[in-house]
């Protein structure tokens, strides 16, 4: 056998090596996501509810649609296990993170305060009357079904 | 020629000691450069003046005082979510469109004591909600790579698009951005810079309006390692003004030439090849891989199982965040404020639906739908229990039995996607494919930086990510440094070499060989002369177009050199003119001063000689007793009953003459 042959032969296997025992994946790795999710529809109620604790006037039919995209979104991961798991409030958790002292620092900003306002009064932020539930001027019957969806 | 988007901080700064520039040319270079590029929109805000001030500070430290602080002359864009004094915060949204924050952001603050000039404020998606600086009430920001105008551009990836874009086009050496799901990386590799995200908690975020406030965190966008370890070591420590940065002593960061990697244990995540990433990305992640093992560093494929679930996770915490983050804005207080007044809540809802777009509006709505309290558990705190799964996946890669020492992985799934393609989809599916790789790092913490490393088939830049642990910013940005070296040697080995860096011997050679082709007929020649023969009148044609524009920015800096000192030329003159005017509305004029002296001479001679007279009359006049001296007045007293007693004495003189006189009489008429 030829000597040469074998060390290019050696070399050559060498060379492919190098070339295929990079550790990158080669195909796409499979997810836990759950990918056949039911679409799930949100009620007027609930629409209504939320368009009244977000502050927030949306209610057409593209806003309610995104709504429903984000949900079932979001259901693809709430088949993974998680007993036994406390949640992850802040990664900051194992730190020691100071209080500062009870001691005034700052102060004598009421302009600096008021200078971003539209409206004020002497030295007061302007209001309208409050105590007067969203929605009220548009569709009273509707507020009895909100107080019972409210938890 | 134009070196204004090669520029780094050292560069720079060796400019300045050698009087090549000084910070205020430099600083109008680069406003110049932000003005020509508006195209591009980088920028909400130019602020001219300001930079300027800086920038004359800046050259009085340095020419003046000496004292050269880190980043004197050093020209930076904050994005526009950072509040800055005195100078609109716009989040790019209506409802603050018209905000003037009265307080700086520690990032922007340390900054500017560090000798930075400001720029502008950047662009960016309405309140860094996206991946693609296309959401912004001023309209998308272009990407100034592949860009052929009005309809051929490519998105600039986002949040802090307008941060990569103004780094990458030359208006400033250095860009500010926040990175909360990897809005700075993101828009770092599709622009071709580096984007640092610093581990939670090592840079202040006071003064950065709030996305998702546990995952964000101030970013760096730099042209390179150095640069953005430069920044980072001005802007990282400890702040009192935010209770959430670790408090401990930040240590600044060395980069060292020619860092070892032998024995460095490089992770591959498996997870990161996803569905969906582009073979380009994967040739690249491989090329770099290769690189590094050849360089003797370990490199392993290791497992982040909850990768892939990450996306969804961050989606129901990002939105439940904003929710309550996005509270704030009622129009009260600050930010837009419509003219409902029937009630309180009704003009609340109002000022909301104008001042919100409506990716800000939907998720506001899902995030208070997972927050309801029939969903708090099913979504909010399953969220946040998957979170730590993430986290801890992190923690065993880096702290378990097999563990890593940094992880490399894409930063995004391709290079920047077309405008058009990128917004027919949902902003929801633009981020779950373009933060896929980037908002892990935020879940855990843990900090990450992209490095562009080379170009794409359509001439785009492509770029890789790598994470280290909690802290671990002097590791990770050292083996970044040297991934940037060795890829840039390596691209730069494949590239034509210039006949100057070759050895003299070669030179030599190529001149004889040249001389004796050019000596042949013209039919003699071979394919290969004839090549020759067209690249050197190329090259010749070249150096003349080269030389005419070098010629021609030397000229435009002139120009503007002479400008401003005509400007100052003018002012002077103004100034001169002025205080000439004054002069002459004064009295004295002087002109006539000579006559003004004869007058002033004559009234004092006319006061000495009332003067004297006064002393005269002063002379004449009584002493009264009392002020006499004490001495003086005993010998008044003395001298007053000596008179009594002359006059006594007198008197009785005259008695006894009297009497002898009658004694005279009597005896005569007696006799």
């Amino acid at each position: 056998m030829n000597f040469n042959n074998i060390t290019s032969k050696i070399l050559f296997f060498r060379l492919l090596s190098k070339r295929f025992s990079t550790k990158i994946p080669a195909a796409p790795v499979v997810t836990l996501e759950n990918r056949q999710s039911p679409k799930l529809k949100v009620d007027s109620n609930t629409i209504a509810l939320l368009e009244r604790l977000s502050l927030v006037k949306c209610n057409n039919i593209e806003g309610v649609e995104v709504l429903e995209d984000s949900i079932s979104f979001a259901d693809k991961i709430l088949h993974i296990n998680t007993d036994n798991v406390e949640p992850l409030y802040s990664v900051l958790e194992n730190e020691n993170l100071s209080l500062r002292f009870d001691k005034v620092t700052q102060g004598n900003c009421q302009t600096d305060i008021l200078k971003n306002a539209t409206v004020t009064e002497d030295d007061y932020f302007v209001a309208p009357p409050g105590n007067i539930p969203l929605h009220e001027v548009n569709d009273n019957e509707c507020n009895q079904s909100l107080k019972e969806n409210e938890n | 020629m134009n070196k204004l988007t090669s520029f780094t901080i050292k560069e720079v700064h060796k400019a300045y000691r050698d009087k090549l520039l000084t910070p205020t040319s430099f600083v109008d270079l680069c406003l110049q450069k932000a003005k020509q590029t508006s195209e591009l929109n980088a920028f909400v805000n130019v602020t001219e003046d300001v930079a300027e001030n800086h920038a004359i500070d800046s050259e009085k430290r340095f020419y003046i005082d000496k004292k050269i602080k880190p980043l004197d002359g050093v020209t930076i864009a904050i994005k526009d979510n950072f509040c800055t004094k005195n100078i609109t915060t716009t989040c790019a949204s209506e409802m603050l469109r018209n905000f003037v924050p009265t307080y700086d952001a520690t990032v922007y603050a340390k900054l500017i004591k560090s000798g930075a000039c400001l720029i502008g404020k950047s662009n960016l998606d309405e309140f860094a909600m996206g991946s693609g600086t296309v959401d912004s009430i001023f309209g998308p920001t272009r990407n100034s790579w592949g860009y052929n105008g009005e309809t051929d551009w490519r998105i600039a990836g986002g949040s802090s698009g307008g941060s990569a874009v103004a780094v990458s086009s030359g208006a400033c050496i250095a860009a500010i951005g926040s990175d909360t799901g990897g809005s700075t990386r993101n828009p770092a590799a599709l622009c071709g810079v580096v984007g640092v995200k610093p581990t939670y908690g090592l840079v202040s975020r006071y003064g950065l309006i709030p996305l998702v406030n546990s995952m964000d965190v101030p970013g760096i966008l730099a042209r390179n390692i150095d640069d953005a370890t430069e920044i980072l070591n001005c802007i990282a420590g400890p702040d009192n003004l935010d209770s959430t940065t670790i408090k401990r002593k930040f240590q600044p960061i060395e980069i060292q030439e020619n860092f070892d990697l032998s024995n460095l244990r490089i992770g591959i995540p498996s997870e990161y090849h996803c569905e969906g990433m582009n073979e380009e990305v994967i040739d690249t992640w491989r090329w770099v891989a290769d690189l590094l093992e050849n360089e003797k560093a370990l490199l392993k494929t290791v497992s982040l199982p909850h990768t892939s679930v990450s996306i969804a996770v961050y989606s129901i915490l990002n939105q439940c965040e904003v929710a309550s983050n996005m509270a704030r804005y009622d129009g009260l207080e600050f930010g837009l404020r419509t003219n409902e007044d029937y009630s309180t809540e009704e003009l609340y809802a109002s000022s909301r639906s104008q001042g919100f777009n409506n990716v800000v509006r939907s998720r506001i709505f899902a995030g208070n739908y997972f927050l309801l309290t029939r969903n708090y558990e099913k979504y909010f705190l399953k969220a946040l229990k998957l979170r730590r799964l993430i986290a801890n996946d992190f923690n065993f890669v880096f702290n378990g039995d097999n563990r890593v020492d940094l992880l490399l992985t894409p930063t995004t799934l391709s290079d920047a996607p077309l405008y058009g393609d990128f917004v027919s989809k949902h902003n929801r599916d633009q981020c779950a494919l373009q933060d896929y790789c980037t908002q892990p790092a935020n879940m855990a913490g843990i900090p990450a930086v992209s490095i562009p490393i080379r170009l794409s088939k359509s001439n785009l830049p492509l770029s890789l990510q790598l994470m280290g642990p909690n802290m671990s910013e002097q590791l990770l940005l050292n083996v970044a440094k040297r991934i940037e070296t060795t890829t840039t040697t390596e691209i730069l080995s494949k590239l034509n070499i210039s006949i100057d860096t070759l050895p003299q011997k070669c030179q030599e050679i190529l001149k004889l060989a040249a001389c004796n082709q050019l000596e042949v007929d013209i039919d003699q020649l071979d394919p290969v002369a004839i090549s020759l023969q067209q690249s050197l009148q190329i090259s010749r044609k070249l150096n003349e177009e080269y030389e005419i524009l070098k010629l021609k920015q030397k000229n435009t800096e002139l120009q503007t050199q002479i400008d401003r000192n005509r400007k100052f030329l003018d002012g002077l003159r103004n100034e001169l003119n002025c205080s000439r005017n004054s002069l002459a509305s004064q009295t004295p004029n002087p002109e006539n001063i000579q006559d003004h002296i004869k007058q002033m001479k004559q009234k004092v001679a006319s006061y000495e000689e009332s003067c004297k007279k006064a002393t005269m009359k002063f002379s004449k006049l009584s002493v009264p007793d009392s002020v006499l001296p004490k001495a003086l007045q005993a010998q008044l007293s003395v001298l007053n009953t000596l008179h009594e007693e002359a006059v006594a004495w007198r008197q009785r003189a005259d008695d006894v003459v009297f009497t002898r006189d009658a004694r005279d009489t009597f005896n005569r008429l007696r006799r």
